[in-house]
């Protein structure tokens, strides 16, 4: 088996406060200014990502949300950060999609999947599961079944990129 | 369920591999384990070693040229041609940010924490793996040739 690591370097360097880092633009941006181009997978200045949750089966369909979570930038309180991020041995663990702040559902409705997603750069997204405590869905919500005008958390979904990968073909 | 992530998203990630230009590579052979790479990169670079390229694993050395982008691929391309420091066999290879011939533990880094890339996907033209050279087994003093490597991250 062949098999590719990714050193902490690499890592390190996909997450910086500056739009472009080494003359590459960043994955994760921790600045807050409005980036001059949106092509990151987290952070900008507050609402620059959302995460709209949906019923059904997943698709790009393009019907109503049930809620849409607001989506922070990088904060030095926890709290109020929109992601969190690791880079260990492991590779680099990102919590993306965080949203402490209650948020009314527009609709009544069983969650089922969400679109975390660039405002931008809607083409930067990333689709996934929604499932309860104890489910193996890639975001849990407390309850899923969604009352219309009632408040809930999103305490966001985990993505690693992993140092070790296994090289196909060889 | 895993997570669906965009080719956008994806060709960021891979655009980022662009920093790997320049960058240098040490060819290795097999006492380096790269099944894991962590305890390997402590054993074969001990502190007191004086320079990268004296590690005894290190058969060669050379610098990674400009890398070119094609969707969620990333294509460096020789050649590139090299002198062998020792004779053995090439097992795998180590990108890491730094010089050759500098010490391995400076004031501001270990080369654990300088460490870019590593593989045991080596290979001569016609096979299947990230690197490939003219020939992977070399003689001390004699020269050999990097044709290209190629990273593919759709996968990741």
């Amino acid at each position: 088996m062949k098999n590719l690591f990714l050193g902490q370097r690499l890592f390190g360097s996909l997450v910086s406060d500056s739009e472009v880092n080494n003359g590459i633009k960043t994955l994760v941006y921790t600045g807050s200014q409005m980036p001059s181009y949106g092509r990151y997978i987290a952070g900008g200045p507050n609402g620059h990502f959302r995460l709209d949750v949906f019923s059904g089966q997943i698709s790009d369909s393009s019907e109503e949300a049930l809620i849409t979570f607001q989506i922070n930038g990088a904060n030095n309180d926890t709290s109020k950060s929109g992601f969190n991020f690791k880079i260990s041995d492991e590779g680099l663990a990102l919590t993306l999609g965080i949203c402490n702040f209650e948020t009314a559902a527009r609709k009544s409705g069983n969650a089922t999947w969400f679109r975390y997603y660039n405002v931008r750069d809607p083409e930067m997204f990333i689709l996934g599961t929604i499932g309860r405590v104890g489910s193996d869905a890639d975001l849990i919500l407390a309850d899923t079944q969604i009352i219309e005008r009632n408040n809930y958390k999103c305490f966001g979904f985990k993505v690693l990129l992993n140092s070790k990968l296994y090289v196909l073909g060889t | 369920m895993s997570l669906v992530i965009s080719e956008e998203a994806i060709k960021t990630l891979t655009g980022h591999f662009k920093i790997l230009s320049g960058k240098t590579v040490l060819l290795v052979d097999s006492t380096f384990d790269f099944t894991n790479v962590n305890v390997s990169i402590s054993r074969a670079f001990p502190e007191n070693l004086k320079t990268v390229k004296d590690a005894k694993c290190v058969l060669a050395s050379f610098t990674l040229p400009d890398a070119s982008i094609s969707n969620t691929s990333i294509q460096f391309n020789g050649p590139v041609i090299f002198n062998c420091g020792s004779s053995g066999h090439i097992r795998g290879f180590i990108v890491f940010d730094g010089d050759f011939d500098q010490r391995i533990v400076t004031t501001e880094a270990t080369i654990s924490e300088k460490l870019l890339l590593a593989s045991n996907s080596v290979g001569c033209i016609g096979d299947s793996a990230i690197m490939i050279f003219e020939t992977l087994h070399l003689s001390k003093n004699c020269q050999n040739t990097f044709y290209s490597a190629n990273l593919t991250m759709a996968g990741v």
